[in-house]
């Protein structure tokens, strides 16, 4: 079947991103032109300081394009308002990162519960929610633990509890399993891999483990900035 | 060595004489006198205690309330002792008049006006305004200089501690703006924290302030204090107030933490 524009969750066209003024002028994307579509797991993968995370900010809205075209669910990101993205933001797009960045001052609940609330869910409804999504990733016992007592790979359950918790379109993680052991790292691709096929959403990874990837529908490699090759991944069944 | 203001008075008729005693008597005779009870509690002095003021020594027969103007306290003598004391012994300052019920106290004013041309004649009122407005000009522009001060400090000192917990949460912050968090949740959130720290330090200085003005009044019986239910609100609603200013300063801020944070 014949993939339509609507599948498309986000598309580049010749995306080039600099920093620095003339002088002092680094080029961190080149010339980017890919698509990742509903159902879809796609990996960037690169060395340190390919881009990776620059492409990442620029898919989320976070960072304006120097040059060309970049679209997120079908609309030009140049065409949302500031409060349109931080909307799209809290609803449609959920974030893991390399360090999970969970608020060290809110409990495991609490961290998932805000998201819920960034969203427009009242209290006692993103609570439960919370607490329910703790429980189906296995945490739940920890809900009212607070993030630095608890190990790496809690720390990353309850942060992809936390971008799951309003059933983002579209998951960007940074790097997610880069502070886990491999056993833990394999598990949280393995969740974020079911997240978009059995859910038809779209994943967005940046990582520079070669493992990791091999999970992937689709990896991009990258280096300066510059997008190499872009295959499609031979699916590994999840285990 | 102490210094007070001596004021004679005529005994037979008592006015112009302590206006409220507390302990003791009024004075009787030449040789005593009645001191005003902040200057008495600076000084150790009690009733019987005999002072020496200049070659006279005076026996303390009483003493006095309302007799203390924070930088200077007032003593009562006979007229006749304070005339001696300064050496001339038919001056007289002032007259109090005591007009009875029936007559209009201005008609009299004017009355002693056109008897005794240049002298200054006062009512009751006019008098207590002058000296309200001479408290004002002269002590109460120094408190509110203090007050001033102490509102810019206070500014000041919350907007750094709600600056540096901000810079040191720097990382929290811009996760909070990549996750959607609205301005407004932001803002909620340090206003919410500064409004606790001065709702915190209300109540530390609410607890602290009576036994502190009892310190205050042991060390320096001089400074006498008067604080109501509606003084302590509005200082709390002030500080209150003064929170809100310094989270709008601290907020700036966090305008500078940039979402893009979260990935570095």
């Amino acid at each position: 079947m014949k993939e339509s524009e609507t599948d498309k969750i986000v598309r580049l066209d010749n995306v080039t991103k600099t920093f620095g003024s003339n002088g002092h002028r680094t080029v961190a994307l080149r010339n980017a032109s890919f698509h990742v579509s509903r159902g879809e797991l796609l990996v960037l993968l690169g060395p340190s300081g390919s881009g990776k995370t620059t492409l990442l900010t620029l898919i989320a809205g976070l960072l304006e394009p120097t040059s060309g075209k970049i679209s997120l669910f079908g609309r030009s990101i140049g065409h949302y308002t500031s409060k349109e993205l931080q909307q799209l933001r809290a609803r449609r797009i959920g974030f893991v990162f390399q360090t999970f960045l969970l608020i060290d001052s809110l409990t495991a609940q609490e961290n998932v519960t805000l998201v819920l609330r960034f969203a427009g869910k009242a209290r006692t409804e993103a609570q439960r929610r919370a607490h329910e999504l703790l429980r189906q990733f296995q945490v739940a016992h920890l809900a009212e633990k607070f993030p630095p007592t608890l190990s790496q790979g809690e720390k990353q359950r309850v942060a992809v509890a936390r971008a799951f918790a309003n059933g983002p379109d579209l998951i960007i993680a940074d790097e997610p399993t880069g502070s886990l052991e491999s056993k833990q790292g394999l598990e949280i691709m393995q969740l974020l891999q079911q997240y978009a096929r059995d859910l038809n959403k779209c994943v967005v990874i940046a990582t520079h483990d070669l493992r990791i990837a091999e999970l992937a529908h689709r990896i991009i490699r990258m280096e300066d900035g510059v997008l190499l090759q872009n295959t499609a991944s031979t699916i590994r069944p999840v285990i | 060595m102490a210094s007070v203001y001596l004021a004679g008075f005529d005994p037979q008729s008592g006015m112009g004489g302590p206006p409220c005693l507390v302990k003791g008597r009024s004075v009787l005779k030449n040789d005593e006198i009645v001191l005003d009870d902040a200057f008495a509690r600076k000084y150790h002095f009690r009733l019987g205690d005999r002072i020496r003021i200049q070659d006279s020594t005076m026996k303390v027969v009483g003493i006095s309330t309302g007799t203390n103007a924070f930088v200077i306290q007032y003593a009562f003598v006979t007229l006749q002792c304070a005339q001696s004391l300064t050496g001339m012994p038919n001056m007289v300052t002032c007259y109090l008049v005591r007009v009875k019920e029936s007559r209009n106290v201005s008609r009299v004013v004017e009355e002693i006006r056109e008897e005794l041309p240049g002298v200054e004649v006062y009512d009751h009122w006019t008098f207590l305004q002058n000296n309200i407005r001479e408290m004002e000009s002269g002590f109460l522009p120094f408190v509110y200089t203090i007050a001033a001060i102490g509102v810019i400090v206070l500014t000041a000192i919350l907007s750094l501690l709600l600056s540096v917990n901000i810079l040191e949460r720097r990382k929290d912050f811009a996760v909070l703006k990549t996750l959607g968090s609205s301005r407004s949740f932001l803002s909620r959130l340090i206003i919410g924290q500064s409004l606790l720290i001065s709702f915190a330090g209300s109540m530390v200085a609410v607890v602290l302030f009576f036994p502190m003005v009892s310190v205050i009044e042991f060390l320096s019986p001089e400074i006498s204090t008067k604080s109501s239910l509606e003084q302590i609100a509005s200082v709390v609603l002030t500080v209150g107030t003064l929170s809100l200013i310094s989270s709008f300063i601290s907020m700036q801020r966090l305008r500078r933490i940039y979402p893009l944070e979260a990935f570095s």
